[in-house]
């Protein structure tokens, strides 16, 4: 959808016998096998294209086991859009009925409104905070931390509440669709991006903040793209905001955060979207000493194992890569790893339940500001 | 027994060795292995044609499941592919007679650094890239940059004799492997001595670096390593022509100055690939030059190559054209800036001593460009990886419009190839410096080595009797049935 098809052909044809990213794409290099590369799916689709293989099971189980985060794009000198002729073919795959079961079933329940979360509004209120219902602003909280990060979603509205700025929320906040395009459900993909959008119209809010990455990029990026509209709206990620608010003194940084911090680039900020810049400052305004940069940060950062919704039809890959990107966090001796995305916190968080990178705490940089601004202990 | 159940008796066998989840015999992934960068697999695929594909694709994850692997082939009589990184060009793990493709990425364990020796161990299957970050990260380097190395692995690096950028300085592949295992074709597993240097009779452990999996599979790899350089330092230079930039380079490397990297770029790559991938516009020899280690070393070792070089007319193009390249070095590589069907071509290089290099140089420039004039033959070449004694030039065919049919394209390409690599070594070269032999220039080898060929022949027979090893590859007689 996102590839015309000559860009789809080029890319096929540029990928099919070239390995020269294979280093980039880290399911590949943990599942060693040739075939669930860039090339491997390259040759695979070329095979297709040219009649000499017809699209099964095997096909699905290939298309769907990597991270699709943007990597082999970054990596790639000619700029080949890897990532998005992955998706080409998962939507192929799901409209011939070939995708996974796991899959399947995953969409099926987003389409069936099946969240585990609860509502922005359950959950403020739980806190006994309540939104304003007629604020120009907007928090958009994403269904990932409503299900599992509820407490980043309270520690920004406390600091929207310290800086004495109102936001409303959508009281039944639908899911954006993020989910269902990388899947393949590019017609639920579709659905969802004219629902969320008409919603936010409908709230009369003029900027909509994002606390998740992905939820940021598919509104920003994409939600016009499947039909949505969202014209007139302003759509910022909170750590944008967050950085401002601090720079400016609307925030004031009451005690600086003498624990050593490393930080993790969700690659839906960093590689689609470049929000590379505000984390740091906002670490650098924040922390007592020098934030602890990993190995591979911003643009070439890699993934928390979340990418492309990989954690849906292999868990245990995207653990495995999790487990990767712990041991890149513990190798520069911080004992917190920030990220700005709830979804890599909580993949992350997952992963340190094996007992392994002891020392290394998980945490938003919400949750980071929060504390810094005295909102949290 | 019918083919049906033996392919599943087969199976079967392989996996209880390696388990099920390690064998796959899926459609798809036969097609994504039937292939490495070898162009005539791609013009295959390209004319809707299946290439040859493996049977059964393995990845086993211990010296002892090989081992076990080659028993069983063995006692089938079933052809073994090993497979690296599958970025060779000569065809090397093309499965030509299919059979059993043993993928070794899974053997990728970085098993120790010596910090001491300055050596390190690893299994064949880690990536080259992988393994060069990991052991930066303790401050060394391997030193061994082929432009393939996101993709290739260390088995592969020493399989096929390849080279890197900074050869020149630090060596070949082979230059720098210290020991190795390897499991023979009978599955029985052995050991070279632990150190290359001796005098205890033939050098068993050269015997196996090159042989492209003809010989066995080699599973565990002990390499040197060098320490991160205090400082690597550029220099670019035009001289008028390819001869002026030879010489400049015969008199560094005789003077046994060791420059990291030498690579002179002949008038119509100068033209064609350093305009479009440096955006340099110039005419005449392009020549960029490095030099590491110790800054005072690197001070004196720049002055002198400058002096060479502007006497031989050189024009200094100054520093930054040099570090441009270097930081670009791979960018080449990457699709669309490398060569590609529909284009056809080919890396025809050749190493020669110094009295030679120009006459084969000329000498194959006549034979591209004018016996297959009608295809509108461009050859371009450069000259890197120095020795010294001589030098190595990366030459290369390229047709934009070759035939479209892959019979007709494959008889244009096997032509080319009989003229190029014997034009090479008539005039004292051989057929290939670094990139292998695989089953592209296979068929020539009796005609390089000579009554010399019956002496790797009885090797391979004697080891390989039933030819399981890689048939169809390195020139040897095939055996299996
Ligand atoms: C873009 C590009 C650039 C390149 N640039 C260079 C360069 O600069 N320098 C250079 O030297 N080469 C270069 N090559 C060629 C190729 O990358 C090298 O030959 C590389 O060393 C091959 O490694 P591999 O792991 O991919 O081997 P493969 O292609 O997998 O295998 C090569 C051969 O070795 C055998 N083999 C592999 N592993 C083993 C093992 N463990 N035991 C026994 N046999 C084994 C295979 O059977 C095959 O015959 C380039 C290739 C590409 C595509
Ligand atoms: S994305 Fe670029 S580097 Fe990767 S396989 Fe495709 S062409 Fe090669």
């Amino acid at each position: 959808m996102f590839l015309s098809d000559v860009e789809r052909t080029e890319t096929i044809k540029a990928c099919r016998h070239c390995p020269m990213c294979n280093v980039a794409d880290r399911v590949a290099q943990l599942v060693c096998r040739e075939s669930y590369g860039p090339r491997g799916r390259g040759a695979i689709l070329f095979a297709i294209d040219q009649g000499l293989l017809d699209w099964d099971e095997t096909i699905a189980d290939i298309m769907y086991t990597t991270q699709n985060d943007g990597l082999i794009q970054e990596w790639c000198v000619g700029n080949y859009d890897h990532e998005e002729l992955v998706l080409d073919a998962r939507a192929k795959l799901f409209e011939k009925g070939l995708a996974p079961e796991g899959v399947v079933k995953f969409i099926e329940g987003i389409r069936a409104g099946q969240s585990k979360g609860l509502s922005p509004e359950e959950i403020l209120s739980k806190a006994k905070i309540t939104a304003e219902p007629n604020a120009d602003i907007l928090l958009f909280c994403g269904c990932g931390p409503r299900e599992s990060e509820a407490e980043t979603i309270l520690e920004t509205s406390r600091i929207f509440d310290r800086v004495g700025i109102k936001f409303q929320v959508l009281s039944e906040e639908p899911c954006c669709g993020w989910p269902l395009y990388q899947l393949g459900d590019l017609e639920g993909a579709k659905e969802f991006s004219v629902n969320v959008a008409k919603k936010i119209k409908d709230s009369g809010a003029s900027t909509v903040v994002v606390l998740d990455a992905d939820c940021y990029r598919m509104l920003l990026t994409r939600n016009g793209r499947f039909g949505g509209d969202l014209k007139g709206i302003k759509v910022v990620p909170i750590v944008s905001l967050l950085e401002e608010w601090i720079d400016s003194g609307q925030l004031k940084v009451t005690q600086k955060i003498s624990d050593s911090v490393t930080y993790h680039d969700p690659c839906a900020f960093a590689r689609y979207c470049e929000e590379i810049d505000s984390p740091r400052k906002i670490l650098n305004m924040i922390l007592d000493g020098e934030l602890k940069e990993m190995d591979r940060t911003g643009r070439l950062a890699n993934c928390c194992g979340a990418g492309g919704m990989l954690p849906i039809h292999r868990p245990d890959l995207a653990n495995k890569a999790a487990l990767l990107r712990l041991e890149e966090a513990q190798a520069t001796g911080a004992s917190i790893l920030a990220t700005g995305c709830p979804r890599c916190q909580s993949t992350l968080t997952r992963a340190t339940s094996s007992g392994a990178h002891k020392g290394l705490r998980i945490t938003n940089l919400v949750r980071l500001v929060a504390i810094a601004a005295g909102l949290v202990e | 027994m019918p083919k049906d159940l033996l392919f599943d008796v087969i199976l079967n066998e392989i996996a209880d060795i390696v388990g099920h989840e390690d064998v796959t015999v899926r459609e798809a992934e036969r097609i994504a292995y039937s292939m490495d960068v070898y162009l005539v697999s791609q013009i295959w695929l390209d004319g809707g044609q299946k290439p040859p594909r493996p049977d059964w694709i393995v990845f086993p994850e211990s010296t002892d499941e090989i081992s076990r692997l080659l028993k069983m082939a063995s006692r089938h009589g079933i052809p073994v592919i090993p497979y690296g990184g599958g970025t060779g060009s000569q065809g090397g793990t093309v499965p030509l007679y299919g059979g059993m493709l043993i993928d070794l990425k899974k053997m990728n364990r970085i098993i120790k650094i010596d910090e001491k020796s300055f050596t390190v161990t690893v299994q064949p299957g880690v990536n080259g890239q992988h393994l060069e970050w990991t052991v930066n990260k303790k401050g060394f380097t391997l030193a061994h940059y082929p432009a393939s190395i996101y993709g290739a692995t260390v088995g592969g690096y020493v399989a096929a004799r390849g080279s890197g950028t900074l050869s020149t300085k630090y060596g070949k592949a082979e230059d720098m492997v210290i020991n190795m295992e390897i499991v023979l074709p009978s599955g029985e597993v052995i050991r070279t001595l632990p150190v290359p240097s001796h005098a205890c009779g033939p050098d068993l452990l050269q015997l196996f670096v090159g042989s492209e999996g003809t010989l066995g599979v080699i599973t565990e790899i002990t390499m040197r390593l060098d320490p991160i350089p205090e400082e690597r330092r550029w220099r670019a230079y035009l001289f008028d022509d390819i001869r002026k930039g030879l010489e400049a380079g015969r008199r560094i490397m005789t003077k046994r100055l060791r420059p990291c990297t030498i690579r002179l770029y002949d008038e119509n790559s100068t033209q064609r690939i350093v305009k479009t991938v440096l955006g340099l516009d110039v005419a005449g020899s392009y020549m960029v030059i490095g030099s590491d280690g110790d800054k005072r070393c690197v001070d004196l070792e720049m002055e002198t190559i400058h002096e060479i070089c502007t006497d031989q007319n050189g024009e200094d193009l100054g520093p930054e054209l040099g570090e441009h390249w270097w930081k670009h070095r791979y960018d080449f590589y990457f699709p669309p800036l490398n060569l590609m069907l529909p284009q056809m071509f080919g890396t025809i290089e050749t190493t020669a001593t110094f009295d030679r290099i120009y006459d084969i140089y000329t000498a194959k420039k006549h034979v591209i460009e004018k016996e297959f004039k009608e295809w509108g033959t461009t050859y371009i070449g450069h000259f890197s990886h120095w020795f010294p004694w001589g030098v190595m030039v990366y030459d290369r065919f390229i047709i934009d419009k070759p035939p479209q049919d892959p019979h007709e394209a494959l008889q244009l390409h096997t032509e080319i190839w009989g003229k190029a690599a014997r034009t090479s070594i008539q005039h004292g070269g051989i057929l290939n410096d670094h990139h292998g032999i695989g089953f592209k220039l296979g068929w020539l080898m009796p005609e390089q080595y000579g009554s010399a060929w019956q002496v790797l022949q009885g090797i391979k027979d004697h080891l390989d009797p039933l030819g399981i090893m890689n048939p169809g590859k390195l020139g040897f007689s095939r055996r299996c049935k």
